[in-house]
């Protein structure tokens, strides 16, 4: 009876479907606290129904919606069929997602920063760098502010920019000095500017004169360092342990040190030149002082004493080595750089919410948005269950998805996933209307088969890695009254563990479900 | 119950039951990685979660991630669906929560506690 039931429902409903149907297994994610269930659904079920090669960054989606939140009307009221009015916000609002990234773009999961930001720092997460970032959209100016703390905070930043030399100065990255005559033209080159400037005013007369001899005595009529300039700039940089190599891989690493190393070489340098050349000088060229220590150490401090301390602890900082008991990858010290870009990119933009949106993602996911953006159709269907006839309509429609191969995106209640017995919470237990209800979830309908009783079940992808909320009880068994409703997909092997995939009476999940989102491309 | 295999009927699945089997096998344990670094997991003794390959050492009964996973805490979702053992892992144990990626390309997130041990989120709580 239960079979000649089972078989009229199915004819019913699909007549060309096949009994069982699984879309192709896409990786499963965890999401850990970040609360992006809709955008896990949204790029699931976009990866599956547009055929892509990759997955989707989900955390992309998340912060290019949280960006726009404030544009869509989130929050929608309908009355049930008890005729109590209903709201439904806080979350789950797949089709909301998959409009956004189709009109501004999305980029691969692998293009997208800072997905491995736990492994820069253990006691930090996706979760905690997301949530500020989405908090910040919606409350920009605190948000600002703790932004621009983390930014001006002299710990991070410097231990960004730490990785970030270390980087590019680590055996991995060859260290790569140029000759030293390529380093003394190129500073020669900068020292020609500074001596240059001195010729106008407002310098001095003296200063002007002392300006011109500088230039005469190394420079060429058509501009470029006499022979003699070259090489003793080049003894000059090999008179200072490592001060070539340190300069070129700063240089190559950190713009801002770039600047202040290469003031100090150059007011170096002129002290040096003057000497060599007969004629005194000190920091300011043309003064009276006649007297020049050959250790800048000593006479310097006097005239330019942050830049010099700047100097000691530049060179004091091992270069060219990774620090005792330690592995920085590239990978690593790349994530922290991205880091750093990005808050300095939103600290600079906080006035543009969309900019700052934009710029929160890293250069290579916003240039695959860019090309991307509105190549895909926006139509993603809200199909809003508020009574049992539309229960019976979304197992039809999701049944003739999957048949077709196309995922599909339930918002459902959590309540029956802890529950020890079949619940129907179809609108979250929510007595308050207005009142968002923890229990609000998306997931991922991607199969259905038979099940005990003539019923179908549905296959269920979640965003919490491998687990399986049926199993999280506190004896970590599936309760009696749902071992036929239930089932946790599991590996194979004498201790079989959860996959992230699991089996749902059509029912029990209906039941607890209160939007269904379909993407037709 | 073993992975359902795409697309496939009933009676092609049993056909292909022997090459699926071998299949599954060979990936059933994945590689985990966090960032570029390998790391050596296993399954926890009751299945229910994944942990650090040396917790299960009898040499190392103070592993804090056994111990966790053995006092496993009430959890919910939180708004936008959050894994409930995220709160936990971050609240409770005042450890930092890692992303680690299979072969695969999935991800799965572990409450790396102050020992170095991980445990993943599933064997933090219950509802």
């Amino acid at each position: 009876m239960a079979l000649v039931i089972f078989l009229l429902t199915f004819n019913v409903w699909s007549q060309s479907c096949p009994a069982t149907k699984s879309l192709n297994y896409l990786p499963v994610h965890d999401q850990d606290g970040m609360g992006t269930c809709a955008s896990n659904t949204a790029a699931l079920i976009m990866q599956h129904n547009l055929g892509l090669p990759k997955s989707p960054s989900y955390m992309q989606m998340s912060i290019t919606h949280s960006g726009q939140a404030g544009n869509n009307n989130t929050d929608f009221f309908f009355t049930d069929d008890q005729g109590k009015e209903r709201v439904f916000n806080w979350g789950a609002q797949i089709c909301d997602v998959v409009t956004r990234a189709s009109k501004s773009g999305f980029c691969d999961y692998d293009q997208m920063g800072f997905d491995f930001v736990g492994a820069m720092d253990p006691s930090n997460s996706q979760q905690s760098f997301l949530v500020s970032v989405s908090r910040f959209l919606d409350q920009k100016e605190s948000g600002i502010k703790a932004l621009k703390d983390q930014l001006n905070n002299p710990e991070t930043r410097a231990e960004a920019e730490r990785r970030l030399a270390y980087f590019f100065a680590t055996p991995d990255s060859g260290c790569r000095v140029p000759p030293l005559e390529f380093i003394s033209r190129r500073a020669l080159s900068r020292l020609k500017v500074s001596w240059e400037s001195y010729l106008v005013a407002p310098a001095t007369n003296p200063q002007k004169a002392a300006a011109r001899r500088l230039l005469d005595s190394a420079f060429e009529s058509n501009g470029q360092p006499k022979p003699e300039a070259l090489s003793y700039h080049q003894e000059f940089l090999k008179a200072n342990f490592d001060f070539e190599q340190r300069l070129e891989t700063v240089e190559q690493s950190n713009a801002n040190a770039t600047a202040l190393v290469g003031a100090l070489a150059e007011d170096l340098f002129t002290r040096w030149w003057g000497e060599k050349k007969n004629f005194a000088t000190n920091s300011i060229p043309g003064t009276n002082n006649n007297v020049y220590v050959s250790d800048w150490r000593a006479y310097a401090p006097c005239r330019r004493p942050e830049a010099v301390r700047a100097m000691d602890s530049f060179l004091a900082a091992p270069m060219c080595q990774i620090p005792q008991g330690q592995t920085l990858s590239p990978h690593v010290t790349a994530q922290a750089q991205q880091l750093m870009d990005s808050l300095r990119r939103i600290a600079n933009n906080q006035l543009d919410p969309q900019v700052a949106v934009v710029n929160i993602i890293s250069p290579a996911c916003a240039t695959q948005m860019g090309q991307r953006a509105n190549d895909y159709s926006s139509d993603c269907d809200n199909k809003l269950i508020n009574s049992a006839s539309s229960a019976s309509s979304a197992k039809q429609t999701t049944i003739e998805e999957i048949c077709q191969g196309r995922a599909v995106g339930i918002s459902i209640c959590t309540g029956f996933f802890k529950a020890t017995t079949p619940i129907n919470s179809q609108y979250c237990d929510d007595d308050v209307p207005g009142v968002a209800d923890h229990g609000r979830h998306a997931v991922t309908l991607i199969g259905y088969r038979p099940g005990p009783n003539g019923k179908r079940q549905f296959l269920i992808q979640n965003s919490w890695g491998n687990s399986c909320p049926f199993r999280q009880g506190i004896g970590s068994g599936i309760p009696a009254a749902l071992q036929n409703l239930v089932e946790c997909e599991v590996t194979p092997g004498a201790i079989a563990s959860p996959t992230g995939r699991f089996w749902v009476d059509e029912d029990l999940l209906f039941n607890n479900t209160y939007q269904l989102s379909t993407y037709r491309p | 119950m073993s992975h359902g295999f795409d697309g496939l009927a009933d009676n092609d699945s049993m056909r292909a039951l022997p090459l699926i089997l071998l299949l599954i096998s060979s990936v059933a344990w994945a590689d985990w990685k966090i960032g570029e670094q390998k790391i050596e997991i296993a399954q926890c003794p009751n299945g229910s979660c994944l942990i650090s390959k040396d917790c299960l050492e009898k040499s190392k009964p103070t592993c804090l991630a056994l111990k966790a996973s053995q006092n496993r805490q009430k959890s919910d979702v939180g708004p936008g669906g959050t894994n409930p053992g995220s709160a936990v892992c971050r609240d409770y144990h005042k450890a930092g929560v890692v992303i680690a990626m299979n072969d695969e390309g999935g991800t799965n997130a572990f409450c790396r506690f102050s020992d170095g041990s991980i445990l993943s989120l599933d064997g933090l709580w219950h509802w």
